[in-house]
This record gives structure tokens, C-alpha cells and sequence, in this order.
């Protein structure tokens, strides 16, 4: 250390660009091998997931999901609709990231495919009505059957008595296989809809990367909008595309102006404080390379960014710039023959990034992926700016006169010196200013018990007001579209898994009746197992025998019905490539020797009934990403409480064996009754505290340590308040231009912090007024 | 269930006028398909001995189609209904009576015997009562898993639309309206409607014919244009 420490500054260059150097290799090595990307994906912010098995076919599932977009082409006239769908259709097709685009039906399932998909095997399938209808003694079998003949129109009866008299197969496909919606399909397979006196077609497509993908996002949305419009027709399109896209364009405009804003303030706090361009000059070069130290981090630690991470960023800006307050407040009072020109704040500085890399570090084990990519960030960046500001300012130092033009400037600067007599006003009467402060905290955690707490994720990300029209007249339009809760299940062989979605199914039928949900699709209502067909057929026979099917057979005027014993079975993979069996193929999975499935919902109701009832069959999860996501939530901020609490712990253990305890608790209970504070006034002011709000806490109690750290260190003096009032300044600006922010999450936090490192400040120097282990820096 | 919202359209439209404005060229749809209106026949007339096909001019058409529909048109009110299904597996066709109740844009097609069953519509739902008729206990429906054929119709009357892109339409001068799906699915299942009003404005006739030829008679009685306060609760289905 005291090597390092008596190098000359030129070495110490020398020191610094071989590092730099080094680093910059490995960042063009990591980039050139795997580039990192950028997602806007806010459903993912967690990065604890389920067991694994499930977690791949999830993916799985949910790219495909994210991979759709659709495109609904409306005129007054039907023929000029299919016209201009036509003519999208081939634009579309031409686009570079689609990877295909649909607009007529192949091989829609009608009455006769369907019925011939089930050849052979007509005797062995049973709905669950009917089967009630033949083992509940209060249902008679004649009932349904005579609502199957007297059933207007229908030609099911008609095309199927023959295969199977006792119309069981007749009541097996008197369902639709599709979820219900508005769209009709024309003669020559187009999906049509009629909606405010126009024909719509449906186009979908499907992308060859995800939505979340910020580079395809972007690259696809601008080809689609540059696609010619024909005059009269309205092009309505929706998919999560768009979402991406725009969240990419919001965040890449508020990285523009509030990135920029910062940077404005702060170089301008730097040229009143200081009143030399080089100042600035420096600053922005440790500004830059702590934010290529930063990027560093990202790509050696993530494949993936979230673009919510990079806005967050931005408060880099405001820490890096510190390291520049304190070393050019240090170098201006220097003589340029000092060989070590920083050595009396160099333990500060050292212990002030340990202390903000702490603070950081702690929302690495909070499992939110921002977090994570946002203390990665920080702490590689304000590792480049620590090693730059000991490594290549005692060189500049050399080189460049930091002198104020002014000499007198900085000492006389009227705004630090006011600054400075409000403290010193302040710390006369520091016993009661003592009180107050816990009178703050006493106040600020009664309003809290009153401020609740929300975990809805959605309202962390404000999606643009069109988009939400949008999405809204797409779901007018088209009627009921399936929920985006699932059940997934699993089994070894796909006979086991059909038996599992058939004990699923006995239990949603209940569910249905009770108006939790709507519909379902699931794949064992259109295929039952073998044991299923098994206890189908012998009940048919059964029934015969005990004479259920008589009232029929008077109506049909016959003495004898046929039903015959089942020799073979229907299995899912001829089924699958039956007509039928397409629509059902994307609910049907495999992966890693074990087989998956999918039911789907539509107008779910009461989703806590059906995750309560659901819970019951083995190997099987109720998908329900927001519900997860709140759950997580409310899990994940008790943690960060915790945290939190832990983290002013161990300042406290450290503060203690430097400064005494009684010195310590005062350097930890500023900052952490100022988080306090600053938590009761953002609930005030938002109605409700998000784990946003409290996140802010750790980055308020590194900032905060950092203050109490260079009072004790250095005591109350005007440099020392030049120095925090800069640092917290830059802070300040930094974070109250993140509350500008059209994300509440990132507004939430901003906010938080902000009014957190006002307050901390403002009570910081109460800290030197108390005698501890290093008392002789304690003002008296 | 199809024909159900075919019947309910055709009958029940509960704005005659807006569907002639529909389908008449003011609304947008081409000068071809209007002049189809006033020509095309299904399959059903066809085989009426008694029907004649007539070359009315599209004018003429138009006008007494709106008249038609006019005449047609029931805000409210209850109607007896016979059913007769003709099998061409059997030779006793199937009888049911029952019930139809229309408030507003909601309508109860209600089977009372031999066999009672209850469907109602709402919008573009298509509900099926799953609960016994015991009046003590609250009515349970459960959404039928229609195909969208049937809600697009169900919502076409509702909103006194025919759209012509759905069904091919016909009058002739016997004061019957021809309809016949265009919709593929639909038209895998029937093949037209035949809709009459006999002198007695009370009373309509209705003949559909399926896919596989069978034909279907409904004789309709509307015995009264009001509905009590239970009746009109009875279009609830919560």
C-alpha cells in the first residue's frame, strides 16, 4: 500500500492506462463475443424463477407468446379490405425479422374433418355431461340426447347417428374447439370481423427474435411504419412488439434529457465552485470513465440490460462526480511540488467507496435483475473513478493549475458561506437540533404505519396512453381473448399427463358452474387418456345393458342401438396431426424426456379460487405472472427492509471501531432517519410506497455514510461543507431530475432519494459535535 | 343453436330500419351486392312449390324489404312457439313447444316439453341455463362454447345489422325473406332460412334446411307486446 502510495504521479499514470488498457481489451474481447443487448421486457424484472424444470418451457411457451403481432386491415368494402390485406401481406413479407405471415386459414376443421378424426374410436369418447347424465341418477340420459335431436339446425346428429346411435359422439363434438370470439371466416379462408360499419381481415405474423429484443423491436417497427397506407383503409395493428418499442423510445428520450440535465448541473456546480474550465474538463473525463467502467461491468456480469436499468444509471453521474469535488477542493489548496498531493483524502476517498460499493452491494442479493444491473454499474463505475482520481489527478495535478482564477472565490463564494452559517447556526444548538431529528423519525414511522404499501407491478411502468386505446379497441373488436394465466402440467409419458389435465378438468367444470371462469381449452377434452376411453366405452355398454338408451330407442323407433367394445385407442400423436388435433398441438409440449401442457383461460373471474382449487394436482403450476410478480414484490421489499436494517448494522460495527460507538450511532442515525423521512414524504405525496421507495434507502445510507465519514474525518469546516454541499448537490440534482421521470418506478425512487439526501445533509454535521475515539477533529 | 340467432335475427331486429340502411348502398356496400339482395334465392324457395321467383327492380326490393323488417320488428314481448324437426332417418318428425322472450337486445328461447331446456342470449353471448327450473334456487347459466358465427349473428341483431358479407339475402313478393350463410363454418351447417308473415301479423312461419336436407318448421304466436317486472328479471343471468 505505502508502495502504491509513494509512487510518483508519472508512474502512477503509467499505472492507471495499463490497467485502463487491460480493461478496455477484455470490454472489446467480452463485446466481440457476445455483445450484450438491451430488453425491455418488465414482466422478467425477478430474477428468482421457478424450479428449473419448469422455467425452460415456460421460456418456451412465453416466446412464443411475445414472438406474435397482428394486423386487423379495415375498409367499407370486404372486397377492398382482402384488397389492401393482400397487398400488406406481401409488404410484410418482405420485411427482414418476420418470419411468417398469415391472413387465410389452411385447413380449418369442419364438422366432417372432425368427425372423421375421431374414425374408429366414436364409441370411447364422452363429455363429462354425458357421463354424468348416465351415472347420476338424477340427470336422465333422454334429456340430453333429445336437446342433441331437437338442437336447431345442427347436422351433427344427422351425420354421426350411424357411427354411434347412443349420440354420445354427437354430444362429444357439440362444442367448439376454438375459444370464442368476434371472427367469422369468409369462403376463401380469411378471418373477417365487422366493427363500426367497416370489414376488418385479420392478419397475424409471427417475429424471428422476441419482443423484448430492443434492436429486432426497433428495426421491425420502423419497416412496418415506413410500409405505404392505402387511402380509406384503417390499419389497426397490436403485439408486444410495439410495447418494446415505444418503452425502448421513452427510455432512450428521458436517457437524452434527464442524462443530459445532470450532466449540465453538474458541470456547472463545478465551474461556480471552482471557476476553471479544467475543472469541468476533468470532471467529465471522470464522469466518462466511470461510465465506461460501468458498461464494463454490465458486459462481463450480463448477457441482457434492461433498458430501465441504464435510465436508473444515470445517478452515476451524481456519485462519480463526488470523487471530483473532494479531490479538485483537495488539489486547489496543494502546492503542484507535492508528490502526493492527495494523501490526506485518500483514505476517504478509499473508505467513502467502500461504503457506497457496500450500500450497492446489498441490492445485488435483492433478486430484482434492475438492481442487480444497477449495483454492478455503480460499483464498477465508481471503482473507475476512484482509481482515476488516485491515479490521475497527482499527475494532472503536476501538469495543470488548478488554482481558482479567483483565489478568493471558493472561500468567498456567497452561497457555500451561507451554507456554512446555517450549519454553523445549526450545530450551536445541535442537542436540540438532536431532538428534533428524533422527533422527525418518530413522526415519519407513525405516518408510515399509516401508508400502504403497493405491489402491483403494473403500475411501475406507465404504457404510453395510444398504446392503451389501442389495445383496447383490439380486444373490442376481436371479443374475448384467452387470459394470460395458464396452467401448465407435466407428466413422464403423454398418457400420464392426459390422466393429469383429466383431474384438472373434473375440477374446472365445477369451477366453470360456479361463474369463475368462462371457458378453457384443454387438450384431454378433445383426446381422454386410454383409461379414460377405457371407462367411456364399458359405461356406454354398461348403460345399454341396464336399459338407459330405451326412451331413445322408442323415439328412433328401433329395437336395437349398436354399441360395440372398444378394441383400440385413440393417441395424442396421430391425433395431433389431425385437423382437429392442430388447433390443440401448441397447447402440447415436450422437452428433456418429459411432456408438458398447457390450459388455457378466458374471462377468468376469480383467479385466487382457481389457483387455490388448482393447487391440488401434482406436478402442475398455475402460471400467473403479474400475481407472481405482486407476490414477489411483497416478499422482496420485507427483504430490502432487512437490508437495509442489516446495512446500518454493519456501518455501525465499522463506524464504532473508528469513531467510538456513541460517534457511530450518530454517523448511521442521520442517514437512516433521513430514509425514514424521505419514505413518509414520498408516501404522502404518492398515496402509497412502492419497493421502488425503499429501494432508494440503501443509496441514501451509502450517500449518507459518505457525509458522516468526512465530518469525522476532517470535522466542520468550510471545505468540508464546500465539499458535501457539491457532492450532495450533485446528487441532488441528479436524482430530483430522475422523479421527472415518466416511469413511476424510476420517479418513485428519484423522489425518494432525493428528499433523502437533503435531509441528510442538512443534519450531517451534527456528527462532529460528538466526542469519539478520533475527538481531536470533534469541533467544540 | 346457429338457427336460434338466425331467427333472432331476422325477427327480433330491433332496428328494421338501420339494417336496410345496412344493406343498401348508402352504407358502403357495392352496387353488386346490393342488386344481389333482389335476385338471389336459396335453396329453400327453390323447393317451395307455391313461391315464385321475381325479378323485382332493386328499388322496389329495398323498399319492400324495409317494410318487411319494419314489420318484423318487436322491442319486447313473449311468443309460443312450435317446433317441428324433420329427420330424413325417421318418420315421425320431432315435436317441441316452448317459449321465446325478447327485452330489449336480450332474448330467452326456453324448450318447455317434452324436454325443458333454456338458452339466453346476451351481446354476443350465447348462455345455457345448467341449474334444475326450480324456482326457489337462483338461475345458473354457463357460456355455451359457440362458435363465432353464432355471436357475430346474435350481435348483428342486437345492433340491427345484417351484414352482408355474412349472409346472402333474399325477398320475394309471397312476403318472405331468404337468408343464407356466407360464412363457411355456418354454411357447413345450414343451408338457408325461410321467413314468412301470414296475414295475421301475430303470427310468422319459419322453415330452415340443414346441411344434410333436413328441414326444420317453426310456427311462432306473439301473445303479447309487455313483459312484467319477473320477466324482465329473467334476463339476468347472475
Amino acid at each position: 500500500m505505502k508502495i502504491f502510495v509513494n509512487l510518483t504521479a508519472i508512474n502512477k499514470l503509467y499505472l492507471w492506462l495499463i490497467q485502463f488498457a487491460l480493461l478496455a481489451l477484455i470490454l472489446v474481447l467480452v463485446v466481440m463475443e457476445k455483445p450484450i443487448s438491451f430488453n425491455s421486457n418488465l414482466t422478467s424484472l425477478f430474477t428468482a424463477k421457478h424450479d428449473n424444470q419448469w422455467q425452460s418451457i415456460q421460456t418456451k411457451i412465453e416466446s412464443n407468446i411475445n414472438n406474435s403481432l397482428l394486423y386487423l386491415v379495415g375498409h367499407k368494402q370486404q372486397s377492398q379490405a382482402i384488397e389492401a390485406t393482400n397487398e400488406l401481406v406481401q409488404q410484410l413479407k418482405k420485411i427482414k425479422g418476420i418470419a411468417t405471415v398469415s391472413a387465410q386459414l389452411k385447413n380449418i376443421p369442419n364438422q366432417d374433418s372432425m368427425i372423421n378424426s375421431y374414425t374408429g374410436f366414436e364409441q370411447q369418447l364422452l363429455t363429462s355431461n354425458y357421463r354424468d347424465h348416465l351415472t347420476n341418477e338424477q340427470n336422465n340420459i333422454f334429456d340430453l340426447q333429445f336437446q342433441l335431436l331437437n338442437q336447431l339446425g345442427d347436422s351433427l346428429v344427422a351425420k354421426t347417428i350411424d357411427k354411434d346411435p347412443t349420440l354420445a359422439f354427437a354430444s362429444f363434438l357439440n362444442r367448439s374447439p376454438l375459444p370464442s370470439n368476434k371472427l367469422t371466416i369468409t369462403a376463401d379462408g380469411y378471418l373477417t370481423l365487422h366493427y363500426q360499419n367497416m370489414h376488418y381481415m385479420l392478419v397475424t405474423m409471427k417475429t424471428t427474435d422476441g419482443a423484448f429484443n430492443l434492436n429486432t423491436a426497433k428495426s421491425i417497427v420502423v419497416q412496418l411504419n415506413q410500409l405505404p397506407k392505402i387511402s380509406g383503409v384503417d390499419y389497426v395493428r397490436s403485439g408486444a412488439l410495439f410495447y418494446s418499442y415505444e418503452a425502448s423510445e421513452q427510455a432512450k428520450n428521458e436517457m437524452q434529457w434527464l442524462g443530459g440535465l445532470s450532466i449540465i448541473a453538474t458541470l456547472l456546480l463545478i465551474y461556480f465552485a471552482y471557476r476553471r474550465m479544467v475543472t469541468v474538463i476533468c470532471t467529465v473525463f471522470l464522469i466518462v470513465i466511470s461510465i465506461a467502467y460501468g458498461f464494463l461491468g454490465l458486459n462481463l456480469l450480463f448477457d441482457e440490460v434492461n433498458i430501465l436499468s441504464i435510465v436508473f444509471a444515470i445517478t452515476l453521474i451524481g456519485i462519480a462526480a463526488d470523487y471530483s469535488f473532494h479531490s479538485l477542493t483537495e488539489l486547489q489548496k496543494i502546492l503542484p511540488s507535492n508528490l502526493n498531493p492527495l494523501t490526506n483524502i485518500s483514505s476517504s476517498l478509499v473508505l467513502t467507496f467502500l461504503t457506497t460499493a457496500l450500500g450497492y452491494l446489498l441490492l445485488i442479493i435483492v433478486p430484482i435483475v434492475i438492481f442487480k444491473q444497477i449495483a454492478v454499474f455503480t460499483i464498477f463505475g465508481l471503482l473507475g473513478a476512484l482509481l482515476t482520481v488516485l491515479l490521475v489527478f497527482p499527475y494532472l495535478h503536476q501538469k495543470v493549475n488548478f488554482q481558482s482564477n479567483n483565489s478568493r472565490t471558493l472561500d468567498n463564494n456567497s452561497w457555500f458561506n451561507l451554507i456554512n452559517k446555517i450549519h454553523k447556526k445549526m450545530l450551536k444548538h445541535w442537542k436540540a437540533q438532536t431532538y428534533f431529528l428524533i422527533l422527525l423519525f418518530a413522526t415519519s414511522i407513525t405516518v408510515l404505519t399509516q401508508i400502504p404499501f403497493s405491489d402491483n407491478a403494473k403500475s411501475f411502468y406507465q404504457v404510453a396512453p395510444h398504446l392503451v386505446e389501442n389495445e383496447n379497441k383490439v380486444k373490442t373488436m376481436l371479443g374475448q381473448k384467452l387470459d394470460n394465466q395458464y396452467l401448465l402440467l407435466q407428466a413422464d409419458t403423454p398418457q400420464k399427463l392426459l390422466e393429469s389435465e383429466e383431474t384438472a378438468i373434473a375440477l374446472l367444470n365445477k369451477m366453470q358452474l360456479n361463474n369463475v371462469f368462462s371457458s378453457y381449452q384443454a387438450v384431454a377434452s378433445w383426446i381422454p387418456s386410454v383409461k379414460q376411453q377405457q371407462y367411456n366405452n364399458q359405461l356406454l355398454l354398461n348403460s345399454y345393458t341396464q336399459g338407459a338408451f330405451d326412451s331413445l330407442k322408442e323415439m328412433l323407433g328401433v329395437n336395437h342401438l349398436d354399441v360395440d367394445s372398444a378394441k383400440e385407442y385413440l393417441l395424442p400423436e396421430p391425433w395431433f396431426d389431425s385437423p382437429i388435433g392442430q388447433i390443440f398441438k401448441n397447447l402440447w409440449l415436450k422437452s428433456d424426456s418429459k411432456y408438458y401442457s398447457i390450459i388455457r383461460f378466458s374471462g377468468i373471474k376469480d383467479v385466487n379460487q382457481l389457483t387455490l382449487e388448482l393447487n391440488v394436482i401434482d406436478n402442475s403450476i398455475f402460471i400467473d405472472k403479474l400475481a407472481d410478480t405482486e407476490k414477489e414484490l411483497a416478499t422482496f421489499r420485507l427483504v430490502l427492509a432487512i437490508i437495509f436494517i442489516a446495512a446500518c448494522f454493519a456501518g455501525l460495527i465499522v463506524f464504532t471501531l473508528r469513531y467510538g460507538l456513541k460517534k457511530a450511532s450518530f454517523g448511521v442515525a442521520v442517514p437512516a432517519s433521513a430514509f425514514a423521512m424521505a419514505l413518509a414524504l414520498s408516501g404522502v405525496i404518492q398515496g402509497d410506497i412502492t419497493l421502488f421507495n425503499l429501494a432508494a434507502g440503501l443509496v441514501i445510507l451509502a450517500l449518507g455514510l459518505d457525509y458522516s465519514i468526512f465530518y469525522a474525518e476532517h470535522g466542520f469546516s468550510t471545505s468540508i461543507t464546500k465539499t458535501t454541499l457539491m457532492s450532495a448537490l450533485s446528487s441532488i440534482f441528479v436524482f430530483a431530475v430522475l422523479s421527472f421521470s415518466s416511469t413511476p418506478a424510476i420517479a418513485s425512487f428519484g423522489k425518494t432519494v432525493f428528499l433523502g439526501i437533503v435531509i441528510t445533509f442538512i443534519f450531517a454535521p451534527i456528527i462532529t459535535k460528538i466526542l469519539g475515539k478520533r475527538d481531536q477533529y470533534a469541533s467544540k | 343453436m346457429k338457427i336460434i340467432a338466425a331467427l333472432i335475427l331476422v325477427f327480433f331486429s330491433t332496428s328494421a330500419t338501420q339494417v336496410y340502411a345496412d344493406v343498401s348502398d348508402k352504407s358502403g356496400i357495392g352496387e353488386q351486392e346490393t342488386n344481389q339482395l333482389s335476385v338471389k334465392t336459396t335453396g329453400i324457395n327453390a323447393s317451395s312449390a307455391n313461391k315464385k321467383d321475381t325479378n323485382l327492380t332493386t328499388a322496389q326490393s329495398n323498399q319492400s324489404l324495409e317494410t318487411f323488417l319494419t314489420l318484423l320488428k318487436i322491442e319486447q314481448g313473449t311468443a309460443h312457439f312450435t317446433q317441428k324437426k324433420h329427420f330424413t332417418f325417421l318418420n315421425k318428425p320431432i315435436v317441441s313447444k316452448g317459449v321465446l322472450k325478447v327485452y330489449q337486445t336480450r332474448v330467452i328461447w326456453q324448450v318447455n316439453s317434452p324436454v325443458f331446456s333454456k338458452l339466453l342470449i346476451i351481446d354476443n353471448q350465447v348462455l345455457q341455463l345448467v341449474t334444475a327450473n326450480d324456482k326457489n334456487t337462483p338461475e345458473q347459466y354457463q357460456e355455451v362454447a359457440s362458435h363465432s358465427s353464432i355471436e357475430a349473428l346474435i350481435r348483428a341483431v342486437f345492433t340491427g345489422e345484417i351484414n352482408s358479407t355474412q349472409w346472402n339475402i333474399a325477398f320475394d313478393e309471397q312476403q318472405c325473406l331468404q337468408l343464407a350463410p356466407k360464412d363457411l363454418v355456418l354454411s357447413q351447417a345450414i343451408k338457408g332460412i325461410n321467413v314468412c308473415v301470414p296475414s295475421n301479423p301475430k303470427q310468422r312461419f319459419i322453415t330452415l334446411e340443414d346441411a344434410q336436407n333436413n328441414l326444420t318448421d317453426i310456427e311462432l304466436n306473439i301473445i303479447t307486446n309487455q313483459l312484467s317486472d319477473e320477466d324482465i328479471r329473467e334476463f339476468n343471468s347472475n
